[in-house]
């Protein structure tokens, strides 16, 4: 039996020998105003695994076929991204097992891979040393590289070569060091850290040469902001901005709006929803460093097709698509998948979409539904929707929430639960009138329509400063905490002096010093 | 190997309480049944509170949905009307059911975080501890790759649940066979594995070290689970997907772990709220398709339409089918196990007035709990009237039910929500 002498043939995968040295807590007074940010952790998500395994199986067809874990959405994240924060359940357990056994056979099953006594110093210079940076986004040392070589040569007293390779394998895949990017865990971030937090975050893959050779040159502040700009230069590729903007939209739920496709056959949600994505790609590409969120609420820029055609209220033969502008719609809140996303299956549904803008644009909360209440329409033929929930706003114990979201969500009454426009409901004219509160003294009070009220949103300085807010909790893969006041004070300034650019507002988040210099805090909480 | 271990664990916890039950197993199935339809809503509705006094009785008989169960009826009770006080309710209690407290499953933008344990969580800390499947949860929706309702277990406050969703995945889990050199090999890899993460957690502040916990209590439970010794497994699943193909392999899967002691604690789920509509392979293409005619899809649901009386019928009929073989396949084991039966929609599928959840409790010939084939019925308690006396909640059902299983607790639930009422539920002791 030789279990010690195993054990220790796995010792190179804690991926930490001699790499992480002892954090100091740095406790503050109770009174003190803390700003900065902490040492993190961050799950790899599904998407960022199969990356990596696809990086390190390329060519072979093992990495097409392979389950990776952490594929399930959790439901209670706010952004996708949220899901860094998790650890590795008692359910997820046998998902990364099962993944690492099939990866480190795969893997091993590469004659290259396979080091042999005879040569095992140089090839494992070469093979594992590859590997593991791929891994762990960051060089293997040399004592962890003897590590493997010690380790293989243990492992194979009682394991075939193939089988040894495996088996160390396996334990890498297991390590943290693969399974959780670390941030700051030094206090300052290392170069190769910078490197993979960039690659993980904004590109959903570990860093190429490219990026390993920026992390090798320790960056500063300004080195780092120019990365980030090269690496977001065809914005519309980046998978952060475009699912920063799916997620804050939710425009893809159309998809999950049931509707009665008998009575309403011309409705083609995934059309919809890649109608949007289409317009979405452009304003990316065209306003990314000036007015990105300006554009996304009021540009009347649309993509339509055929099959899309009547959602649109437009005429196009053109099964392929086609951009117009069409001045009768502004901005993603009146394209036919949010609309979609934001209604019942028959009817629009109007505090959805104000509970929408008042969390998701103004950065607002509603206090929850009281225990107990069950939100039914009355069904009142002759009425309006707007005229059939008038006790949200004449009963008291209704007006104290609805009057945070209905106001906000009447100008979208100009369009029907299936996105097109109509001037009656139910019967009844409708009425586009509302009024706008919480977007600032300058832009509060009633609005006339869509038009108008999209035009003082995207003017508000509240709906720019939650613009900044968002995209720092998408970023971040975290909700705000009271430490982070002073940076998104900072970011929302930049962001309006310089002329709207979320680009310089990202690389800022990479490039300020509470994100490159951690502290630990001790005593706050999220918000 | 096992055995000493076993023998010292019974002395300990079981010693105490020699009238305890060992096992907790709970069944949900999304979209209640409304009292009306099973014939047992006797008494007249008004404006106020129409369920104001408690009424016992033995005087009931099993709607057919619910009639598979009735060979059990001696050791069941049927407790109706207990309360469950929870903010932004829609269609399913979510966490705030087995949590009582914080929230239940809402139609706002994003779903709510936990705010405590659960119930089941809460019993597998205590006595799922050292067995080698803490707790065995498990779900199937419509969507055979997600659970709509995965808001129900929660270890924690922020500690959501996520549990398998496919029968192969929890046969892999349950009873991946390896051979005796390749677990020895596997068992150094996990402990070099636990070493690392160990060392890395060690070198993070507190605030930081959440993550690694949970990692490291996965490790424990994934190496305790495949060093046990091993159970005959049931059929391994035949890939086919669906709720009405994988639930009842799960369930296979839930007796057999019940029966050889991998598991003390079982929660199963089909469906979520009211999403039982949403199943046209259980409820029949007729059916189904009759609905989808008549725009009866997504978010409705409500108490009316004959359609979704048979809808619910049909749809509890088979999920009281699959419980009933359940119990069956337990066998001896069920002499000291306690099942619940509920749907997390409570007893339609909005939880008018905080009053309507329904459960059936059938408990094991050893199980310190009184059923006998009771209906208890509790008065309503409505949050804007003064406290009935004659009300129970649903937080007094599971310390009713924990102390059952030697799990000495005098409240349960969060400060954040929950029911007026709380301790153990005399009428079942």
């Amino acid at each position: 039996m030789r279990p010690v002498v195993l054990l220790t043939a796995f010792a190179f995968l804690a991926g930490c020998v001699g790499e992480i040295g002892e954090l100091l807590d740095r406790p503050t007074s109770a009174s003190e105003l803390v700003c900065g940010q902490r040492p993190e952790l961050h799950r790899l998500s599904g998407v960022q695994y199969r990356a990596v395994v696809d990086t390190l199986l390329a060519g072979s067809s093992a990495a097409a076929t392979a389950e990776v874990p952490f594929a399930q959405a959790r439901r209670a994240d706010f952004f996708s991204t949220w899901s860094r924060q998790a650890g590795i359940g008692e359910y997820e357990i046998d998902e990364v097992w099962n993944a690492a056994d099939a990866v480190a056979r795969a893997w091993a099953s590469d004659p290259g891979n396979v080091c042999p006594a005879a040569e095992r110093s140089a090839c494992v210079g070469r093979v594992w040393a590859d590997a593991l940076r791929t891994l762990w986004s960051r060089p293997a040392t040399e004592l962890e590289l003897a590590e493997v070589s010690r380790g293989l040569e243990d492992a194979e007293t009682e394991l075939t070569a193939q089988e040894a390779t495996t088996a160390l394998m396996r334990g890498a895949l297991m390590s943290p060091a693969f399974l959780f990017r670390g941030e700051g865990l030094q206090g300052k971030l290392t170069g190769d850290e910078i490197a993979a937090a960039l690659a993980f975050t904004l590109l959903d893959r570990p860093p190429d040469d490219v990026l390993r050779a920026f992390g090798a040159t320790q960056p500063d502040a300004d080195a780092i902001r120019a990365e980030v700009k090269r690496l977001l230069a065809a914005p519309s590729m980046v998978p952060a901005l475009r699912g920063f903007v799916r997620e804050l939209f939710q425009y893809g739920r159309a998809v999950e709006t049931q509707k009665d496709l008998a009575a309403h056959p011309f409705h083609h949600a995934r059309e919809l929803v890649d109608d949007s994505e289409r317009v979405i790609e452009r304003l990316l590409d065209d306003h990314a460093t000036s007015g990105l969120l300006r554009a996304l609420l009021t540009s009347d820029l649309v993509f339509v097709r055929a099959s899309t055609a009547q959602s649109w209220a437009l005429a196009t033969q053109a099964e392929e698509g086609t951009y117009l502008h069409e001045p009768s719609r502004v901005g993603l809140l009146t394209h036919p998948s949010w609309l979609v996303a934001m209604s019942h299956p028959e009817q629009n549904h109007l505090v959805r979409r104000g509970l929408f803008v008042r969390e998701r644009l103004l950065c607002g909360s509603v206090p929850p539904i009281p225990g107990g209440v069950v939100p039914q329409i009355p069904d009142v033929p002759g009425r309006s929707l707007r005229e059939r929930i008038a006790e949200h706003s004449s009963n008291p114990a209704c007006s104290t929430c609805h009057h945070l979201m209905d106001p906000l969500a009447s100008g979208f009454e100009a369009w029907d639960h299936l996105g097109r426009p109509r001037t009656v409901d139910n019967g009844a004219a409708v009425d586009m009138t509302g009024e706008l509160l919480g977007a600032g003294d300058d832009k509060d009070g009633a609005y006339a329509d869509a038009r108008d009220l999209m035009g003082r949103l995207a003017d508000s300085e509240v709906v720019k400063a939650c613009w900044v807010t968002q995209l720092y909790r998408f970023v971040h893969g975290r909700d705000i905490r009271e430490s982070d006041q002073c940076e998104l004070d900072r970011l929302a300034a930049l962001y309006d002096s310089s002329g709207e650019d979320t680009l310089a507002v990202i690389a800022e988040m990479f490039a300020s010093p509470e994100y490159l210099e951690r502290t630990t805090i001790t005593s706050e909480t999220n918000r | 190997m096992l055995a000493p271990f076993v023998t010292q664990l019974a002395s300990t916890v079981w010693g105490a309480e020699p009238m305890a039950a060992k096992n907790l197993v709970l069944l949900s199935f999304g979209g209640g049944l409304p009292d009306k339809q099973l014939g047992w809503d006797s008494r007249p509705p008004s404006d106020v509170n129409p369920m104001r006094s408690f009424i016992e009785t033995s005087e009931w008989s099993y709607h057919e949905a619910l009639a598979p169960l009735a060979p059990w009826r001696d050791q069941t009770a049927i407790l109706r009307n207990l309360s469950l006080n929870l903010v932004d309710y829609q269609h399913s209690g979510g966490y705030g059911l087995l949590g009582c407290g914080g929230y239940g499953d809402s139609e706002r933008t994003e779903g709510h975080a936990p705010v405590g344990i659960t119930f089941d969580q809460l019993v597998a800390e205590r006595v799922g501890a050292q067995t080698p499947v803490r707790s065995l949860l498990f779900g199937i929706d419509a969507d055979v790759n997600r659970a709509t309702n995965e808001m129900l277990f929660a270890r924690a406050a922020d500690q959501p649940i996520s549990y398998p969703v496919q029968a192969a995945r929890l046969f892999d889990m349950l009873f991946a066979d390896a051979s005796v050199s390749q677990q020895a090999i596997d068992r150094r890899v996990l402990a070099r594995v636990n070493a690392d993460v160990n060392s890395l957690r060690q070198r993070l502040a507190a605030s930081e070290r959440a993550q690694l916990d949970s990692y490291l209590a996965s490790l424990d439970a994934f190496d305790r689970r495949r060093s046990s010794t091993q159970c005959l497994a049931p059929g391994a699943p035949t890939g086919e997907r669906g709720a009405v193909k994988e639930f009842p392999v799960m369930l296979d899967m839930a007796a057999t772990a019940l029966r050889c002691g991998l598991t003390r604690v079982v929660g199963g789920v089909v469906g979520g709220g009211n999403t039982h509509y949403h199943f046209p392979a259980l409820i029949g293409p007729h059916i189904g398709t009759e609905l989808e005619a008549q725009g009866y899809v997504g978010e409705h649901g409500h108490d009316g339409p004959e359609l979704y009386d048979s809808a619910r019928t049909i749809g509890w009929k088979w999920f009281s089918s699959e419980v009933a073989r359940f119990l069956e396949l337990l066998g001896p084991t069920l002499d000291d196990t306690v099942v619940v039966v509920f749907s997390d929609g409570a007893h339609a599928h909005h939880n008018l007035e905080n009053s309507n959840w329904r459960f059936v409790v059938i408990a094991g010939r050893n199980v310190p709990i009184r059923t006998g084939g009771r209906m208890l019925s509790f008065g309503w308690d409505v949050g804007w009237e003064p406290l009935n006396p004659d009300s129970r909640a649903v937080a007094s059902l599971w310390v009713t039910i924990a102390r059952a299983l030697g799990v000495s607790i005098d409240t349960f639930g969060s400060e954040l929500g929950g029911a007026r009422t709380n301790g153990p539920l005399r009428e079942l002791t």
